[in-house]
């Protein structure tokens, strides 16, 4: 198409691989709990942007559709996820999972 | 504007905004301050999905993910004490002076061209759009259309099971988070 070339698939598929493992190194390496989930929230929206990018580049709304549904399980992983920390602050003291180290229930 | 187009140099500036703020969530050492690197991500990826052509999203992005989760975030990080993880960060502070520096001159570029949009030198238009890259015979305005339609058309028992799910997850996020009287004493 020349000079009216769009962005083509490859080039958003590349970006949203690389949001991918920059989340992935965030959940891997670090110790705070809250970040971890931020990371998993980064690595989420990554998978959205590639669902987003293949609805539009193939022509089919389902991915978007998809993606609205990524969103809400989302929010509930959050919710939930937000919740874990407090019930594992209010036992430990501490979000750093280091200081998580036995199972039993106190 | 020969080879690269403005949507083209648009995307790369939100490209860059999006890697480097993502980088600032990862490698940021104050939880807070990966919060509001999280909330430049996010409203990076709305621009982002408004520039390949999912509106509906885009707003969906700011409402659900700035709006009610980076808040709730936000939230927990202040309800417990947040302290500075022992945390070795990559980037000296020259590199991370230079990083903010970047942020800020990628957004400074996305503001530049947003106002030659406005004052209409921009091929955003979605008159000058190429039709085999949008959606093939529907404008942009109908395509929330198709979304909504198809949405409570085939997807509705999924629907319905989402908005279940979310329920379930309010319920058992307050379960989780209550203080339970019996064993706290």
């Amino acid at each position: 198409m020349g000079t009216d070339e769009f962005l083509s698939v490859r080039e958003i598929a590349i970006l949203a691989f690389l949001l991918f493992a920059i989340g992935a190194v965030g959940v891997l390496t670090r110790r705070n709990l809250i970040v971890i989930l931020m990371s998993v929230e980064i690595m989420l929206n990554s998978v959205n942007l590639l669902f987003v990018t293949f609805s539009r580049g193939f022509n089919d709304t389902t991915g978007q559709i998809m993606v609205l549904f990524v969103m809400a399980v989302a929010a509930a992983e959050a919710a939930i996820g937000l919740a874990l920390v407090i019930a594992l602050f209010r036992n430990t003291r501490s979000v750093i999972t280091d200081a998580m180290e036995n199972l039993k229930d106190s | 504007m020969e080879e690269i187009s403005l949507r083209q140099t648009l995307f790369y500036c939100f490209a860059f905004v999006l890697i480097g703020s993502a980088s600032g969530v990862v490698f940021h050492r104050n939880p807070v301050k990966s919060a509001l690197f999280l909330i430049g991500f996010f409203v990076s990826l709305a621009a982002t999905y408004a520039l390949i052509g999912a509106e509906v999203l885009a707003t969906l992005q700011v409402l659900v993910y700035v709006g009610a989760i980076m808040v709730l975030f936000l939230f927990v990080i202040m309800l417990i004490a947040v302290r500075e993880e022992n945390f070795e960060s990559p980037l000296s502070n020259i590199g991370r002076a230079a990083l903010v520096g970047a942020l800020a001159l990628a957004f400074f570029i996305q503001i530049l061209l947003l106002l030659q949009i406005r004052i209409g030198k921009g091929d955003l238009n979605p008159a000058a759009q190429p039709v085999a890259a949008v959606t093939a015979g529907k404008q942009l305005n109908e395509t929330t259309q198709v979304i909504a339609v198809n949405l409570f058309r085939e997807h509705l028992i999924a629907f319905e099971l989402i908005s279940l799910l979310l329920l379930v997850a309010v319920v058992g996020a307050i379960m989780i988070a209550k203080r339970d009287r019996r064993t706290m004493g």
